[in-house]
């Protein structure tokens, strides 16, 4: 039981290595080439876990060969576009102006119930308001509207603002953060100063968050 | 792109120490047999003792590659091999009859490891 353990606990740390090494594309929206690799390494793993008899190499290297060759490819994919539109296929249009491509739909086994499922998402009940909707390598349908049903924004009524950057945690949980400090252009005396200023210690605030133009937002830890 | 490189690197790594583990089962396997086989000359000859002799000095030997072989073959293989191996040194010195045939066993076992570890088109297929 013991070496079980040990094996889980071992394999737990090396499949969470081997997705870190996958990188943050992962994570998120997978391509069929990666959800491939996710489906095997999660498979993989289990077997020398289950089975004590298969030596733990026999689980270590296969996951390891699958998620360098997946890095490997995406590296070629890079380079090479041809190999990309082999591995993940390419974006397809089927809505143009309006009109719904009957004919891609049928190509990509797509439905109308899932066509108007991913129109929803977008807050689109009405097929007549889609200038363009491609669905991408990932199965996910991106969605552009018609000028006239887009919302309006900042710049289409005229109001000008400064961009800024959002505030930045300073202390969170009672622990300073360092690193965030140049982030505001700030430096740790200027915490201090308005900690001082309230009457707080460094343990007793739950969050401090700051801007670059000196806002800053103070919660304390409650008792 | 330092992750490819990085990615390339370990399956270099991998390719090499798949190769180099594959020769390890082969060389152990390899080191057994001619050590039985010398161990049933000398037995066939007559030299019990020293046959005998020859099979502690194999069982020191098959210890240390079992334990490395443990992490590269199947270990429901290794322990049928590894029973076959024990019963050796007990027949020679009894003289049992079932000993050719338990030798003939252990290389079978033996040989059969050796090929498993090698990339042949029915082992990979």
């Amino acid at each position: 039981m013991l070496v079980i353990l040990i094996r889980a606990v071992i394999l737990y740390a090396f499949v969470i290595f081997a997705v870190r090494l996958m990188g943050k594309r992962q994570i998120g929206e997978l391509q069929p080439s990666e959800l491939v690799i996710t489906i095997l390494v999660s498979n993989i793993a289990t077997l020398p876990i289950e089975d004590s008899s298969i030596p733990m190499i026999m689980g270590l290297l296969p996951i390891t060969a699958l998620v360098c060759l997946d890095v490997i490819m995406s590296g070629a994919t890079l380079k090479f576009r041809k190999l990309r539109s082999i591995i993940s296929g390419s974006p397809k249009i089927i809505i143009r102006d309006g009109v719904i491509d009957q004919q891609q739909m049928k190509v990509l086994r797509f439905s109308i119930d899932d066509l108007m499922e991913s129109l929803h998402e977008y807050n689109i009940f009405d097929i007549n308001e889609v200038q363009f909707a491609v669905v991408e390598t990932t199965g996910k349908i991106s969605v552009y509207q018609k000028q006239e049903f887009r919302p309006v924004t900042n710049g289409d009524a005229g109001v000008s603002g400064e961009n800024a950057d959002p505030p930045s945690i300073i202390i969170n949980d009672g622990v300073l953060i360092e690193d965030a400090l140049p982030t505001v252009n700030r430096g740790r005396g200027w915490v201090e100063h308005i900690l001082k200023e309230r009457g707080l210690s460094l343990d007793e605030v739950f969050l401090f968050t700051a801007e670059k133009n000196g806002n800053y937002t103070v919660i304390e830890r409650s008792k | 792109m330092q992750r490819v490189w990085v990615c390339t690197v370990i399956m270099v790594l991998l390719a090499g120490a798949s190769v180099f583990g594959a020769w390890l089962v082969d060389s152990s396997c390899e080191r057994l047999s001619d050590g039985i086989n010398e161990a049933k000359s000398l037995y066939d000859e007559g030299e019990i003792s020293a046959a005998v002799e020859r099979m502690d000095a194999l069982y020191d030997e098959w210890d240390m590659d079992l334990k490395i072989m443990s992490c590269l073959a199947g270990k429901d293989r290794l322990s049928g091999l590894n029973a076959s191996i024990a019963r050796v040194k007990p027949f020679m010195e009894t003289e049992n009859d079932e000993l050719d045939a338990e030798i003939l066993s252990v290389l079978y076992q033996l040989d059969l490891l050796r090929r498993e570890e090698k990339p042949y088109y029915w082992n990979i297929l």
